[in-house]
């Protein structure tokens, strides 16, 4: 007998911490913990319609429950927060490298940084990263790749030192 | 370096392979599973695990029904590449049209017997075929499904995996070749994944029912009662269903125009759900005035049983185009089965599937009122 609770709860524990961290690179760790929770209660209403690989999925609600209770401005701030908590605090024993990327990643659209954290930091292969964003995986590879190269070109820009996060704010205001 | 790559090593270690502190995690459970559940959409479509959201929902989007009083244990035949099914574009010789195959359809089954008990219990099988390397397998799961008439009484649910087999002889060769592997990957643009050949073991499952009483999906949950209260009259009925759509499909939010919704919609009526003969009748008659489904001819089942069928194209993102078949028992005018064809010589999920190949199939073995719990 598979207990629904039970099943629901390896889901939740498999998940979670990805669910969150994805959050969190989309709209900052203030609002990561409503929206995860949000997340999770539909999860659970839906149970029967997640599938057996349910990080997708629920990524994907993750993402819609993002964008239907936390506002854009809301989202870039508490966005823009967290890339200051990267790229500020906390790097004393950080290599220059990691942080041009990190400072190469904000400044790019928002639609970009999405595709690129989907797949780098979540591990997504294109068809569930499509499956999240709600593309075609041949969309979704057309526009990694352009992701990708300005990624590349901004790196290539980036002094690592100079924290860019002023600019961020003022390119998305 | 690859910037994907340095991208990968940047990520900033909290969002890690971290665990959730308990109190998080018991207050987040606790609130998510204090919830109302809602009657699972997917849950007698899903085929197989890692086709995932989209699949699921062409795969969804027709079921069939065929009152058989077979027996029940038998495994599915893998489903037969449909050579000679007539394509709706080649097919030459189609003796009825569209309309006339719904009407007979509604005729006929507007005769059967409504029936009674504890349970509506179903027997569906469900198959679909997938690509491997070189050659094409199929992978079936058997659910054996009872829906309580009364609230407040839980569902039940036993179903199988079936394994997976190389789909026709050629694949079966190529499987061989391969070295017979008792575990076949399969590649479909997404990560890999492995099927075994051997059948899984039976699980069951239970489950109260969502706000206690909600059995079926139908452009939103349904009771028992709501079913029985299905207005039998054709065009009362379309606008009883339509007034859940909302300009999307079933399963996702894709655009998906009124007939191809209505079509998927009442296709599950008439295959698996307990309505009346009467309001199985005044789908199929709903069904025939929609003038983009099509008659297909003779068509032959994934269990190699034939019946009239009509279907129609629909597109998604992930597939493209693929036509939706209903395949009718001309004998007691209920649905025999279902499926999703190939149509486009561009189909590139699956490369060893050609136009005319089966890609997913629903077939419900029987469907019937019991007294009989499965508790025993």
């Amino acid at each position: 007998m598979l207990d629904e609770s039970q099943r629901f709860t390896t889901i939740y524990d498999d998940c979670r911490q990805r669910v969150w961290a994805y959050v969190v690179a989309q709209a900052g760790r203030q609002v990561a913990d409503e929206v995860v929770s949000e997340t999770f209660a539909i999860a659970w209403r839906r149970l029967d319609d997640i599938p057996p690989n349910p990080l997708p999925w629920l990524l994907g609600v993750a993402r819609n429950v993002t964008r239907d209770t936390v506002r854009a401005e809301i989202r870039r701030e508490g966005l823009a927060a967290q890339l200051r908590e990267w790229t500020e605090g906390d790097v004393a024993d950080e290599v220059t490298e990691r942080l041009g990327v990190l400072h190469a990643l904000t400044r790019l659209a928002p639609e970009d940084r999405e595709l690129l954290v989907l797949v780098a930091w979540q591990g997504l292969g294109p068809r569930d990263a499509a499956k999240v964003i709600g593309c075609s995986s041949a969309a979704f590879r057309v526009r990694l790749h352009r992701a990708r190269k300005r990624l590349k070109r901004e790196m290539e820009s980036t002094v690592p030192a100079a924290p860019r996060v002023r600019r961020l704010s003022e390119e998305w205001s | 370096m690859n910037p994907i790559e340095e991208l990968r090593r940047a990520r900033p270690a909290h969002l890690g392979e971290t665990t959730v502190d308990e109190r998080t995690r018991s207050a987040e459970l606790g609130y998510a599973m204090a919830q109302p559940r809602e009657a699972g959409r997917a849950r007698r479509t899903m085929i197989r695990p890692a086709w995932g959201l989209g699949l699921a929902g062409a795969a969804a989007a027709v079921t069939a029904i065929a009152l058989l009083v077979s027996g029940t244990g038998t495994a599915p035949r893998a489903p037969a590449v449909a050579q000679g099914t007539p394509s709706p574009v080649a097919s030459p010789k189609l003796v009825l049209s569209a309309r006339q195959v719904l009407l007979a359809a509604a005729t006929t089954t507007a005769r059967e017997p409504a029936g009674q008990g504890a349970y509506w219990q179903t027997v569906v099988f469900h198959s679909g075929v997938s690509q491997a390397k070189g050659y094409t397998v199929t992978t079936g799961r058997r659910v054996e499904s009872w829906v309580p008439a009364k609230p407040g009484a839980q569902a039940w649910e036993r179903s199988q995996e079936l394994g997976a087999k190389p789909t026709t002889p050629d694949d079966e060769k190529a499987w061989r070749a391969a070295g017979s592997p008792t575990k076949i990957t399969i590649s479909e643009g997404g990560k890999p994944f492995e099927v075994p050949t051997a059948a899984g073991k039976v699980e069951t499952r239970r489950w109260p029912l969502p706000d206690g009483d909600k059995v079926y999906w139908l452009g939103r949950n349904v009771s028992m009662k709501d079913l029985r209260g299905l207005p039998a009259e054709p065009d009362a009925l379309k606008r009883w269903l339509l007034s859940s759509y909302k300009g999307t499909a079933t399963e996702t939010n894709e655009p998906m125009g009124r007939d191809e919704w209505l079509f998927s919609v009442a296709a599950n009526i008439v295959i698996e759900m307990p309505v009346t003969p009467d309001v199985r009748a005044a789908t199929f008659r709903m069904l025939s005035e929609l003038p983009s489904i099509k008659s297909l001819g003779e068509v032959t089942d994934a269990e190699g049983r034939t019946g009239p069928a009509v279907g129609l194209e629909i597109t998604t993102r992930d597939d493209g185009p693929m036509l939706h078949r209903l395949i009718i028992d001309a004998e007691t005018g209920r649905g025999l089965a279902s499926d999703v064809v190939v149509v486009s010589p561009d189909f590139s999920a699956a490369p060893g599937l050609t136009p005319g190949s089966i890609r997913f199939s629903t077939v419900v073995k029987e469907a019937g009122w019991t007294d009989e719990s499965p508790a025993k």
